[in-house]
């Protein structure tokens, strides 16, 4: 049996106020939803407090990397259990997967002012994007925690986060 | 305003609304501390040992039985 102890408690409560923000916004980017990226990060650190003397005898950088990839791998999991959902779904219902009411449809319906612009605009950014803009918006992260959480140069980052900011430029029209 | 700094300005306005907060954090952080730990499952399979042993035992039985029987070196001398 497993037992935590102060020690571990007060180890677990540094790596979540360390990371939380970094993954939060990693999650928030996949999945563009804001109660499945706090439902995935209170799992993400569940699994990290069920390991939390492996994660904390990894190096710092190595630590960022295997939370990070436990978020991705939940993620993941989520499409799949997502997607196996609207099939069965769509199936019962006689239609297609895809005929499924998309809630970003119905709230590009809703939605009118400025934030909301940005939103659609980001949301509409290619994953990788959209994560990566995230992670430096919201986590507030650098190029190089950024590349550390997702196994990439701080390089590679640069220039993704540069690609982020213009299709968002041309998107929203920042330049009129 | 140049256009970077009105798309930072955007981006800004947009992430402020997108962080967690902190009494949320917080409720997540003890949620989880208040999880008991996990107990290891039962084991499922042997353990370890007992397949270095059985191991043994069979090289062992393998090796014996590969080998003849052991030349009598020191016979019992006959006596009348």
């Amino acid at each position: 049996m497993t037992v935590t102890t102060t020690d571990d408690r007060a180890t677990f409560t540094r790596l979540f106020d360390e990371h939380r923000a970094g993954v939060h916004a990693s999650l928030l980017g996949r999945t563009s939803d804001a109660e499945a990226a706090k439902d995935l990060l209170q799992e993400t650190f569940l699994r990290v407090w069920r390991r939390v003397d492996e994660v904390a005898a990894l190096p710092p950088e190595r630590q960022r990397a295997w939370i990070h990839a436990v978020g991705r791998n939940l993620v993941i999991d989520r499409y799949r259990a997502e997607a196996t959902r609207r099939a069965t779904l769509a199936a019962v219902r006689g239609r297609t997967p895809e005929a499924v009411d998309d809630p970003d449809t119905v709230e590009r319906l809703a939605v009118h002012d400025e934030l909301d612009q940005v939103q659609r605009a980001i949301t509409d950014l290619p994953e990788e994007l959209r994560t990566i803009l995230t992670m430096s918006a919201v986590g507030e992260l650098t190029s190089r925690q950024i590349g550390e959480a997702l196994e990439l140069p701080p390089g590679t980052v640069r220039a993704k986060l540069h690609q982020a900011r213009t299709r968002l430029t041309d998107r929203l029209e920042v330049s009129r | 305003m140049t256009n970077d700094e009105r798309l930072d300005s955007l981006l800004d306005s947009w992430a402020a609304t997108q962080r967690l907060d902190q009494r949320e954090a917080e409720r997540i952080l003890d949620a989880i501390i208040a999880t008991p730990p996990e107990t290891a499952p039962a084991p499922t399979t042997l353990p370890a040992t007992w397949w270095q042993d059985f191991s043994a035992q069979v090289t062992a039985a393998v090796v014996l039985a590969s080998h003849g029987p052991r030349l009598a070196t020191n016979p019992v001398p006959l006596t009348a």
